[in-house]
């Protein structure tokens, strides 16, 4: 089997074990959808037509709240703890390319993290709420037939691109002692600029258009907008062509920038 | 008492060995500061589209955003050692807690004062201090009791619900998330009036959890307004009094799950 | 004094599949087992006592010693020790105890050790005098000093288990409870560590109970044994009677001056049997109460050229493990 396959698989295995985690994760993004939505609702209510028709905001909380751990906040923490300790020496020694090892093992990561919180987190929010009277608020359908197969696109993409960006953090790391704090940072702004924060669309335009163009952007604020329709049909194929533009250019960076590294090591000795 | 002088020797024993590791305590500090940073920028960005909410306006919402942040910053540091619990648990690092002669609850609190939850004492100052200077509430000897009293209940409200979570620890190892939604939830739906929230999460948080008693009532107090219709605008110099029940029902809690550790071994 | 009655702890344990669609599975149920760990253990422990307790992994040891120390509560049985239920007045109880966890540390981990020895002296209350007083006495036993000023991580697990056990004697407890305490330690640590414990029982009248995987812990310290195994008592005496009751068998080896041949082998003694031939080397077993050392020296000093010539005595494992093999479990397996 091919062996990045074989790390992804097993990547994916392990993060899955946490399944209690996972139903208790879900019902915490439940209780954080609802407050937010409900902060919004008031938001809205105070400027009419600000917002646009509510329920696509709703759902775009959905998303975010379903998808939230596809946000790059962090690389796999395996990862961080080998770069930590000096373990690349180790890491080289298996006949693999080291880029496309941790790549592997960061998409197996995060793919098993999202999937288990996004499943239960789904069901609430699309099937629960409307049987508890809260249909106005529930996740909708996507808006068009349009919208749903572009959202099909961009949703792997959006995880490989997740992948790509926390690839790049431990290659970061090398050596750095200010990594907490810097990622603490990255977070927060991984955070604001997917819309995890505030919805962008709701933010002012001078703000909300300038997050859109980051990475980050396009991870979960793209995707959002795909599917609630906040994209106009004209706009998808460009959206679509950025978020590879920027998958692309954190994979070439990540892979040169560890290059670089990794002849310093072979170097200086690990 | 005996046992409360050992948790403070405990407590200053934590925070020295934290003062060592400065360079990174500090980078940690502003990390967390530059965080909360961002997630403010987050709220203008809402106010500067709509305008306000429930009648509330940037500056006023501030002071509860900063005043939140403040009372949870104390309430995070405190209670260090209940999220330090999960992973004692699983070690089996618990035993030696109990062969101690001193109250697992005072041993825990007094193993660690977090001080890079300064980060987020830093921001809310800093709010706190901005939105004074935009709304200039008068300072009032109710609305500053309302304020004083507010903290302490505020503070009392989050470290309960963190105990809590500590407690839940000794019957599971995994589920403990969810009371995440009281906590940081209780930390963020304090960041708007609660008039701005549909009711069942008014409820939560006034009756079950009662964050806004101790932050949203004495603030509106402090701003001579009045928390609900026909509630008179005072009341937040009472209202924090809720906090008791509740951190007795965190020390029910507490005990149960020590018996309960107990009872199933490490 | 510490009496045990009946002592029955019963533990449940879930279970889950493994693999793809078991991880996926497991996303609902759960099998839940019971596990009888303790099945009616009772004895007693007179005051100043050294009393071992062995037993292969998972007998109920450190079990048993959890509940004695009265940080686990037991399913259902009784104990009292110095008048009390460990587990019921557990901080009054623990106040009178030092306890030995040899694979866990009762230390604060990133202190110094002089800072670990305060704290516990606030703990127990100790007027700063006593504390003075006691830390002397330890650290003439154990040799502290150099350790003092360095964190409890950075020691070695010899360093680390001294320093364990003064802290654990430094409020001078009527009892000590020793779980695994020379465990992963090299050879003069355990002698050092033995040679404290027993000290302490002999001069201090410390009633000491001790579990141990390692045999010659046993043999040195505990004149009596108690033997667990499956969560229940199987032997509880002096080690001189477990040897009677295994029927120990002791060996004569002898090294010849040239190839020793099968003649050679030839048991000296009737009683005797020849085990093993290697090269010049001989080795015959014998029951010491059917031949008398003496005699079968004697007799094969006389028959053969000998250049050297040792009697060891069975490992105690092997003793052991005769009487588990003898001792059919209640539940019927061995």
């Amino acid at each position: 089997m091919n062996p990045y396959l074989a790390l992804l698989s097993a990547r994916f295995r392990q993060g899955l074990q946490y399944r209690a985690a996972a139903w208790a994760g879900a019902a915490t993004q439940v209780c954080f959808g609802l407050f937010i939505i409900s902060a919004l609702e008031a938001f809205a209510a105070a400027r009419p037509g600000a917002a646009g028709p509510f329920s696509r905001v709703a759902s775009y909380v959905w998303l975010g709240q379903a998808l939230f751990r596809l946000l790059p906040w962090n690389p796999d923490p395996e990862l961080r703890d080998v770069v930590r300790l000096g373990d690349v020496g180790l890491q080289l020694a298996k006949p693999l390319d080291l880029y496309g090892a941790w790549f592997a093992k960061a998409l197996g990561y995060r793919l098993s993290a999202a999937t288990l919180r996004a499943l239960p987190c789904l069901l609430a929010s699309a099937v629960l709420l409307p049987l508890v009277g809260l249909g106005g608020i529930a996740l909708g359908p996507p808006d068009s037939v349009l919208s749903a197969l572009a959202f099909a696109v961009a949703l792997p993409g959006a995880v490989l691109l997740s992948a790509a960006i926390t690839t790049l953090y431990p290659i970061f790391y090398f050596r750095s002692v200010s990594a907490s704090g810097a990622m603490t940072i990255a977070a927060a702004a991984a955070s604001l600029c997917g819309g995890v924060l505030a919805p962008l669309p709701l933010l002012p335009p001078w703000m909300g258009d300038a997050l859109a163009l980051t990475p980050f952007a396009f991870v979960t604020d793209a995707p959002f907008r795909i599917w609630t329709g906040m994209v106009p049909p004209s706009d998808i194929l460009r959206v679509l062509a950025m978020q590879a533009a920027w998958l692309a250019i954190c994979v070439v960076l990540g892979r040169a920038w560890l290059g670089r590294r990794l002849l310093g090591v072979e170097i200086a000795g690990g | 008492m005996g046992g409360l002088r050992i948790c403070l020797k405990l407590i200053a024993i934590s925070v020295q060995s934290q003062l060592e590791y400065r360079a990174s305590l500090v980078l940690q500090v502003l990390g967390q500061f530059v965080m909360f940073l961002i997630e403010f920028a987050a709220m203008a960005g809402l106010f500067a589209r709509f305008g306000s909410i429930t009648g509330w306006g940037f500056g006023q919402a501030a002071l509860l955003y900063g005043f939140a942040d403040i009372s949870f910053a104390c309430a995070e540091a405190a209670s260090g050692g209940f999220t330090l619990l999960e992973q004692q648990i699983r070690r089996g690092d618990f035993d030696r807690v109990l062969a101690r002669p001193l109250s697992p609850f005072l041993q825990t609190i007094g193993q660690e004062l977090t001080l890079r939850r300064a980060g987020r004492l830093l921001m809310g100052t800093c709010v706190f201090g901005w939105a004074w200077t935009t709304c200039r509430p008068a300072p009032t000897a109710v609305g500053l009791a309302a304020l004083a009293l507010g903290f302490v209940g505020a503070v009392a409200v989050f470290i309960s619900v963190i105990a809590i979570q500590g407690a839940l620890a000794f019957r599971t190892v995994e589920s403990l998330e969810v009371v995440n939604a009281l906590s940081y939830g209780g930390r963020a739906v304090s960041s708007y009036p609660m008039t701005a929230y549909r009711g069942f999460v008014r409820h939560l948080f006034l009756l079950a959890v009662p964050v806004g008693c101790s932050i949203y009532a004495p603030v509106c107090t402090l701003l001579h307004r009045s928390p609900f219709p026909g509630w008179p605008w005072w009341i937040g110099v009472v209202t924090p009094l809720a906090s008791l029940p509740f951190a007795l029902l965190a020390g029910l809690a507490w005990k149960s799950g020590v018996a309960r550790y107990e009872s199933a071994g490490g | 004094m510490i009496k045990v009655r009946d002592l029955v702890k019963e533990f449940t344990v879930s279970k889950r599949g493994s693999g793809l669609s078991g991880a996926l599975l497991g996303l609902g149920r759960r099998r839940r087992e019971t596990v009888r760990a303790l099945d009616g253990v009772s004895f007693d422990v007179p005051g100043g006592d050294l009393v071992g307790f062995i037993g292969p992994n998972g007998a109920g040891k450190s079990t048993t010693i959890k509940i004695l120390a009265g940080i686990m509560r037991p399913t259902s049985g009784e104990v009292q020790a110095n008048g009390r239920v460990p587990w019921k007045d557990r901080i009054a109880h623990v106040r009178r105890i030092g306890v030995v966890f040899g694979q866990r540390t009762q230390l604060w981990w990133d202190l110094p050790v002089r800072e670990s020895f305060s704290l516990v002296g606030a703990m127990y209350r100790m007027p700063a005098v006593e504390v003075r007083a006691s830390f002397r006495e330890l650290d003439e036993a154990l040799g502290l000093g150099p350790l003092l000023d360095v964190p409890v991580r950075q020691l070695s697990l010899g360093q680390r288990m001294r320093c364990e056990l003064a802290a654990a004697l430094l409020p001078r407890p009527d009892t000590l409870f020793l779980d695994e305490p020379t465990i992963g330690l090299d050879a003069p640590s355990k002698l050092a560590v033995r040679d404290f414990v027993a000290r302490i029982n002999r001069e201090r009248g410390v009633t000491t109970l001790l579990t141990t995987h390692d045999m010659d812990d046993v043999a040195a310290l505990a004149r009596r044994v108690v033997l667990i195994r499956s969560g229940q008592t199987l032997f509880d005496g002096p080690l001189s009677s477990l040897r009677e009751v295994a029927r120990e068998k002791r060996s004569l080896v002898v090294d010849l001056s040239t190839a020793a041949s099968a003649q050679d082998g030839a048991p000296p003694l009737e009683g005797m049997r020849l085990d093993s031939i290697e090269g010049n080397r001989v080795r015959w077993d014998f029951d010491p109460r059917a031949v008398r050392t003496a005699d079968a020296i004697a007799a094969a000093t006389a028959r053969l050229d000998i250049v050297d010539l040792v009697v060891e005595t069975e490992p105690v494992e092997r003793l052991i493990a005769r009487v588990y093999g003898e001792s059919p479990a209640r539940d019927g397996s061995r």
